[in-house]
């Protein structure tokens, strides 16, 4: 059931009125059964390993409390404790791993074992990828992590902690949620607020907004572009791949929009994912903007276990000796690289993403051992570190590292996206302004539509700079009177119903009869 | 609820979500009316007709539209006939728009139903003729059952359409796209325009000259194929069961031996039911009308306004003759069919004066 259609619509306006309808101490029931009857929708069999995982890890964490509890001594509880989270990770992640990248490893393989002309290939596998896998595989383990490491109590209702792994808004897209963040709201029956009604269903609709309007719009001019770009001159490349970052972004975070605010408009509070990503003024902070529950997931689970390591510290070591300043950075250069490889692979299976998690990570590594001599280059120009066009130029920079970095990740191949970007090597200004009219309708969007298109993104960009600046846009529009509020509101709304990208697209041609 | 009425702050609140959903529900309505095709001005004009003022149906496709001028066969002989014609109009859909004029009309004495349409093969059908009939249907379970029998008789038919029933029933999820192609400012008035001439379909086209050429007849049949069969079949059976006369009509064009071929056919199996046929498309009526085929079409298979005076007026004294038709009609009826038939007078001549051409008295026209 996907979030664009009106089966959704009709689903979760259904379960909010019944939530609200439910006595307050069945309220989770109610959710759990909603949960679950939107993860049938995707299939008996995905179900299935939704179940086995939360089997698993519900086991596994009691059971971990139980040798706590009864073991002689602390030591031994956490040595015993330590293996049965590896096991559960192993199990847990072995699923994740088979299911979403056996194909790519096999298929890689094959091709290398193919080289050396061996008789012996591994066989290609129709794999089912159950809905939001990747998503409630992290915050399964990092719940296991955090009982583990004694941050929380292990749940002990089965049926309470299967609505922590399902609760049906975020298993699309995510965002992956702490137990301690997400299971407390969950459990608790929420009283009916008009304003956390209000304000979830505007939060909704700005995530159709986002999505339908924005990201939708784009990807017809995006599609084309990377799909045939030794077609496109490298302004037009440029353009295409420019709108794939706004796009994508408009997406992702326009669907965590509608599943903060479904949960809102029930009285659950979920974080944000995203704190304007494309305002980050380096990479390193870019990625501290971006899907920010999965990036906080590697931050405490993989980068900070790493940093800290035993290994590390030697590493360290090792370098204040031999490398002086490089060498005290040392230690954080591998868990970098690994922390962000991880994060590209976790994308999805694809040498695109893998060289995305590399792009990334090299960028921030270098940036690191860099600093000194960039810290050296503005003490001699005397650039004020403050200064609006300063940061401006730092915004416009990471801007276009990330243009180029997710380009990776949408062309068909590495090789593709290393064309397109050499394609944006050969900017010709000229001709582009001169016919630029022919030039847009070119990349797959007519003069209309481009007008749209632009007209949103400046909003969502006009938007993005009053929540940096600390705005709280509902609570703003809020305070408004009564006619701007709704203003407002039915402006937004009929710009989703008429400017959305949804149904079939209407072609006058096949109307031509009509003016007979 | 007790505890919002007896709160004077809650009850305005609620007053207010109130008001705001009634807003928003009127902004869906308007949106829903702006963006869907403007061409279907003769249901949309039928659905105006005051109840049980009609004397009858003329239920088709352009074969109705561009040949049956309703306010010609009133000024002649005072009956009220409604064009229900929609460009391409599947005979599919008779059914349903037989039962939906009844909804209002139940005291009608004739049905009128061109079967032209029947001819079309599979790759010839398009989303857009269902669209423009069912688009212009109001919502009712009968709507979604002549979506359904549409969309099931063209798929039977291997029409390369999309299937979607809900572009169907919510037009509106396929038309709302239309602002970045053919929408324009006009678009935004929030009433879908009605026939001003009763259904009959006024246009540049109606004074344009198309020298056709005549037919040659055969009397030979073709198998028609299931669906058709099936359609038909099903039509009849509902005719059967109407208290009004049903006349099946195939209107003159220059019709092909193939299409003729499976005309017959379908003329066969009506007529084996009991149901007369008009078919003007046969040795047997040649010349009845007394049309000109180099001054009285548009182009092939449809007749301009001169062509459809002279059918209208053949097919209205037929109707004279044959059904019983009460004389009785109110004051606003009158003025109502009054006002059009000025109208369409004055329309006409004006048409004429724009292309250079000179109307006669008789609706004969100089050819400069």
């Amino acid at each position: 059931m996907s979030f664009i259609s009106a089966t959704f619509i009709v689903f979760f306006m259904a379960v909010i009125l019944l939530y609200y309808l439910t006595p307050l101490k069945y309220r989770w029931v109610l959710l759990l059964i909603a949960s679950y009857g939107f993860y049938l929708s995707s299939g008996v069999k995905v179900m299935l390993f939704l179940l086995f995982t939360t089997a698993v890890v519900y086991g596994g964490a009691r059971w971990m409390e139980s040798v706590r509890d009864h073991a002689k001594s602390k030591k031994a509880a956490k040595k015993t404790n330590k293996r049965i989270l590896l096991l559960e990770a192993l199990v847990n992640f072995g699923i994740l791993f088979v299911l979403k990248y056996y194909n790519f490893i096999a298929d890689n393989l094959n091709g290398l074992i193919g080289m050396f002309k061996y008789d012996f290939s591994m066989p290609l596998v129709n794999l089912i990828l159950p809905l939001g896998i990747s998503f409630y595989t992290f915050q399964a383990v990092g719940y296991s992590i955090d009982v583990y490491r004694g941050k929380i109590k292990a749940e002990t209702n089965f049926l309470q902690f299967a609505l922590f792994l399902s609760f049906f808004p975020q298993m699309t897209q995510g965002p992956i949620f702490r137990y301690g963040d997400l299971a407390p709201q969950l459990k608790e029956g929420h009283k009916f607020s008009l304003t956390n009604l209000k304000f979830g269903l505007e939060l909704v609709l700005w995530g159709y907004f986002k999505k339908l309007v924005i990201a939708d719009a784009a990807s017809t001019a995006v599609t084309n572009v990377f799909g045939r770009y030794d077609t496109f001159d490298g302004m037009q490349v440029l353009i295409g791949m420019v709108l794939y970052a706004i796009q994508i972004y408009a997406d992702f975070s326009g669907g965590i929009d509608m599943t903060r605010g479904i949960a809102q408009a029930m009285g659950i509070n979920l974080v944000d994912n995203f704190r304007q990503p494309y305002f980050g003024n380096s990479v390193a902070e870019y990625w501290r903007r971006w899907h920010m529950s999965m990036t906080n997931w590697m931050r405490d689970y993989v980068f900070f276990p790493l940093t800290f390591a035993h290994f590390s510290t030697k590493i360290g070591k090792w370098g204040r000796h031999h490398l002086k300043t490089i060498g005290k950075q040392l230690p954080a250069y591998i868990p970098t690289f690994v922390t962000f490889m991880l994060i590209g692979i976790w994308h999805g299976a694809g040498w695109g993403f893998i060289a995305f998690g590399l792009y990334n990570s090299l960028i921030i590594i270098f940036s690191m051992a860099l600093t000194p001599a960039f810290d050296k280059c503005k003490s001699v120009l005397h650039i004020p570190e403050e200064a609006f066009w300063w940061r401006c130029f730092q915004i416009i920079r990471t801007f276009a590292i990330m243009v180029y970095g997710k380009t990776l990740t949408r062309a068909a191949s590495v090789h593709d996206a290393l064309a397109m970007m050499k394609a944006t090597l050969h900017l010709d200004f000229g001709m582009f302004f001169a016919n630029m009219k022919s030039e847009l309708i070119a990349v797959g969007l007519h003069g209309r539509q481009w007008v749209v298109l632009t007209a949103a993104i400046l909003i969502f960009f006009t938007v993005s700079v009053f929540r940096e600046k600390g705005v709280h846009i509902r609570e703003a529009v809020s305070r408004k009177p009564l006619p701007v509020r709704w203003v407002l509101i039915l402006g937004l709304l009929t710009a989703v119903l008429v400017f959305g990208v949804y149904g079939e697209g209407y072609s006058s041609s096949s109307f031509i009869y009509r003016n007979y | 609820m007790k505890e919002v009425w007896n709160n004077k702050q809650k009850r305005k609140k609620a007053a207010i979500v109130l008001v705001f959903i009634l807003v928003a529900a009127g902004l869906m309505v308007y949106l829903l009316n702006v963006f869907v095709l403007d061409d279907q001005k003769a249901l949309s004009g039928f659905y105006h007709q005051e109840e049980n003022s009609l004397d009858g149906i003329y239920i088709g496709s352009s074969a109705v539209y561009r040949y049956w001028i309703p306010t010609q066969a009133y000024d002649e002989y005072g009956m009220k006939i409604y064009d229900i014609g929609t460009g391409s109009e599947p005979v599919v859909l008779q059914k349903y728009l037989i039962k939906e004029a009844l909804k209002t009309q139940p005291n009608m004495k004739v049905v009128l139903l061109d079967i032209r349409s029947l001819l079309k093969s599979g790759d010839e059908l398009k989303e857009a003729d269902i669209s423009r009939v069912t688009d212009a249907m109001k919502m009712s379970s009968n709507r979604t059952e002549a979506i359904d029998a549409a969309l099931d008789y063209f798929k039977k038919e291997g029409a390369p359409i999309s299937y979607n029933k809900s572009y169907y029933y919510y037009p509106f999820l396929l038309y709302h796209s239309r602002w970045s192609d053919d929408f324009s400012p006009s678009d935004l008035k929030p009433f879908r325009s009605k026939s001003p001439y009763m259904g009959f379909e006024v246009s540049d086209m109606s004074t344009a000259v198309y020298k056709n050429t005549k037919p040659s007849y055969t009397e030979d049949q073709t198998k028609l194929s299931e669906a058709k069969i099936e359609i038909l079949e099903d039509l009849l059976a509902y005719c059967k069961t109407l208290d009004q006369k049903v006349i099946f009509v195939s209107a003159l064009y220059s019709i092909s031996q193939d299409d003729q071929k499976e005309l017959n056919a379908s003329i066969s199996l009506i007529r084996k039911s009991g149901f007369t046929v008009l078919d003007f498309n046969s040795k047997a009526m040649e010349g009845k009308i007394g049309l000109n085929w180099s001054t009285d079409f548009m182009d092939s298979n449809h007749v301009n306004y001169l062509g459809a005076v002279k059918y209208t007026s053949y097919l209205s004294s037929y109707l004279n003759k044959n059904v019983k038709f009460s004389s009785d009609a109110s004051d606003s009826v009158k003025e109502t069919w009054d006002k059009a038939a000025l109208k369409l007078k004055e329309s006409i001549v004006k048409r004429f004066a724009d292309a250079g051409l000179s109307l006669k008295h008789d609706g004969e026209t100089v050819i400069p």
